[in-house]
């Protein structure tokens, strides 16, 4: 590989990569199958070179090969997608902008260290623990319905924080 | 708000990113990895099958639209390979074969005086076993063809070829050599190993077992003790039930409320039951995580399994309301087990065997559905026949004399979860309230003033369902409770008075009570999803409105 060609590939992995993977995470693929359509996406869009008008129409290209990649790979497992195609897409290019998301996911962590109490409590055991609602609930000392309401308050105001700092 | 919580797509996005800002899941470097693949790839092109002297950097060669001859894919590289290694094993066989049996009708024969002098050596009588070793698997495959022809010509020159020494003694051991004929197969797979070295074919392997991050349950942990049930805030401190518990059978029993202290802090009023513990109660409220309720007249253990919640009833009857959770409630005593994933109904314990009457859903035995409505017995035998309810399973005190279900509440402590349609939060002291403590309220102003909000997703109705609300009005000439059911795009609701102004009062009203607003003919039947709550009053400019809870109940009785 020419080195000129090796840069140029490196460049465009490195811009691009945590919004590609992140985008089939979306979509469905579990984190293996990210990795290995992850790379495939860029091998392709490589081989088959593009013009590079900016960078949010890279990362829209590179979606859609992507995607492509993931129903393919859907297919011959004989998988349907998790998602909304069209809506997925949708939501995933505003939240991405052009860098792949890397602002809003730093925002939201900002957003979380604010957190205290139980609603830093339901982020740990539901989303880093990765209990159930219904095991949450009896960690928590909660009911379900009530670990429900607690995420639901608890997006709605990360949502806020996030936005207010993205403005 | 109600918006953001409607899109599904938006939801899944959202977890995702908590996910990964929480530091559960972050995207790995493929840096290195995509482009190490990229430069087996740029090989891969740059090298045609033909020729292989085509290695020229592909910066330099056409686009890839304009190529005139396509690289192989790896599957074919593998192919290849295979070919290849086949063909050279050939080669070789041919060449020993040629080498064995050259001597036999050349006795002179160049092509074997380059392997001769090795070969010679160990004819000599003391040598033969060292030779043999090391050489066996060379020896093995020229064997193969030649054997069944050459053994009459092989004893008359011994000396020439190399392995015609050996046959000789192999032949002699001819019980042996049986496997030999099935050598010929051997040869065609020998060609596999060769293969495997391929460079291609392994390369897919790398990426398929690269090291991955994965999932959810690497990272659980489960910290004990593990809640079950609790208690309602209440419902021991009005004395009526004497809830005791104990950790195990073997333990004595306690006062419920003495265990307070016991456990982890807790930021509301709730009793925690855990597992493994035994509750004894007279006609006391319980409810389970899942949002169950029970009402236990006697005693019970309370356990987990990997599906749901399990009641041991140990003593006496309890009724259990487990309709619309979102898991399944086991029933059990001793061997016996019942379930209930969608239903309600009273158990009574009796000498080893338990009664089952179904008040609503459905309940299932080993298989067998017992329908609201029927009653059975199940013991050590299985279930017995299963009969009508009568009156006298109907009128059971768990059911005729039991506080209601609990489905839903609102106090307005901050503002509703699916928000405010109309209304806001004021906070009140406890005089002002009434009650013991200060709280908040919902509160409007004027002519049309109404309390509105919009549920935590749709709810769906149950038979026998109430809605309750504590509210104040003044200036009101009428007040109008109505929620609305989106499959109609209208609400269903009811007039009612407004009792009298400035004071607090505590509505109740049966769902079943309230009517279509259009047709004011048809009322909600029981699955009905309803997606807002409102009260509102016409009356005068200054009309105030105040709420200070609603809340959802449902009934234990059959037949509502």
């Amino acid at each position: 590989m020419a080195i000129d060609r090796r840069l140029e590939l490196e460049k465009l992995v490195r811009a691009h990569q945590r919004g590609v993977w992140r985008y089939l995470r979306y979509l469905g693929a579990a984190n293996a199958e990210a990795d290995d359509l992850t790379q495939e996406t860029f091998l392709a869009v490589w081989k088959q070179p593009f013009d590079d008008y900016d960078e949010r129409a890279t990362a829209a290209y590179l979606r859609q090969v992507a995607k492509n990649r993931f129903l393919m790979h859907l297919r011959a497992k004989g998988r349907r997608p998790e998602v909304n195609l069209e809506a997925a897409e949708h939501e995933f290019a505003g939240f991405a902008r052009d860098d792949g998301g890397e602002g809003h996911i730093a925002a939201l962590s900002e957003c979380m260290q604010g957190l205290q109490g139980k609603a830093k409590q339901v982020v740990d055991v539901y989303y880093v623990q990765g209990h159930s609602r219904a095991a949450a609930a009896t960690l928590l000392q909660m009911t379900e319905e009530g670990v429900k309401t607690l995420l639901r308050r608890v997006k709605d105001s990360l949502r806020e924080c996030v936005e207010r700092k993205l403005k | 708000m109600s918006d953001e919580t409607n899109n599904p797509e938006r939801e899944r996005l959202e977890d995702l990113n908590i996910e990964e800002a929480a530091g559960r899941v972050t995207p790995p470097d493929l840096t290195a990895r995509i482009l190490a693949a990229a430069q087996r790839g740029a090989i891969d092109d740059a090298v045609t099958p033909i020729s292989g002297a085509h290695s020229v950097p592909r910066s330099v060669r056409p686009p890839a639209g304009r190529r005139m001859t396509a690289a192989l894919p790896r599957r074919n590289w593998q192919g290849a390979g295979i070919v290849l290694s086949a063909v050279l094993l050939f080669a070789l066989a041919l060449v020993a074969f040629v080498v064995w049996k050259g001597p036999a009708e050349k006795p002179t024969g160049q092509p074997a005086t380059a392997e001769q002098p090795r070969d010679v050596q160990p004819e000599a009588p003391g040598a033969s076993p060292k030779r043999s070793i090391p050489e066996e698997p060379q020896e093995r495959e020229p064997e193969k063809q030649p054997k069944p022809d050459l053994e009459p010509r092989v004893e008359p020159k011994p000396e020439e070829g190399t392995p015609e020494p050996e046959r000789p003694e192999e032949i002699v051991e001819e019980p042996k050599p049986e496997p030999e004929p099935r050598q010929p197969e051997d040869v065609v797979e020998q060609p596999g190993p060769e293969s495997k070295p391929a460079p291609e074919p392994e390369q897919p392997k790398e990426t398929v077992e690269q090291p991955k991050p994965d999932d959810k349950s690497e990272v659980k942990s489960t910290p004990a003790p593990v809640a079950v049930a609790y208690v309602p805030d209440g419902a021991y401190s009005r004395g009526a039930h004497h809830y005791q518990f104990r950790k195990s059978p073997d333990d004595e029993w306690a006062k419920l409320y003495s265990q307070l202290k016991d456990i982890p802090p807790s930021n509301d009023d709730k009793t925690w039951l855990y597992e493994g513990w035994q509750l004894r109660s007279e006609a006391g409220d319980v409810y389970l995580t899942n949002g169950a309720l029970i009402q236990l007249d006697g005693v019970a253990g309370f356990h987990t399994f990997a599906n749901g919640l399990r009641i041991e009833l140990v003593e006496d009857e309890m009724y259990v309301d487990n309709l619309a959770t979102t898991s399944t409630v086991q029933v059990t005593q001793g061997e016996l087990l019942v379930n209930i994933s969608d239903g309600a109904a009273l158990f009574e314990s009796r000498s080893g065997k338990l009664d089952i009457f179904c008040v609503d859903g459905q309940v299932e035995v080993d298989g067998k559905i017992i329908a609201a409505g029927y009653a059975a017995t199940l013991g050590k035998r299985g279930l017995s026949r299963i009969r009508e309810a009568t009156q006298r399973d109907m009128d059971h005190p768990l059911l005729t004399g039991a506080t209601p279900r609990q489905l839903g509440l609102e106090e307005f402590d901050s503002e509703p979860v699916g928000g405010f349609i109309q209304g806001a939060i004021e906070t009140r002291s406890a005089t002002e309230l009434g009650t013991d403590d200060a709280g908040h309220v919902a509160i409007d102003t004027g002519r049309d003033a109404a309390v509105a909000f919009q549920f935590d997703g749709d709810h769906a109705t149950l038979r026998g369902e109430s809605v309750r609300v504590r509210y104040r009005a003044t200036g009101a000439k009428k007040l109008i409770l109505q929620m609305f059911c989106p499959a109609r795009n209208d609400n269903f609701g009811i007039d009612l008075e407004p009792g009298k102004a400035g004071e607090w009062h505590v509505l109740e009203i049966k769902l079943s009570d309230l009517r279509d607003r259009v047709s004011h003919k048809d009322a909600p039947p029981p699955g009905t999803l309803l997606s807002s709550f409102t009260l509102a009053l016409t009356g005068q400019d200054d009309a105030q409105l105040e709420v200070d809870w609603v809340e959802l109940v449902r009934e234990p009785r059959y037949g509502e």
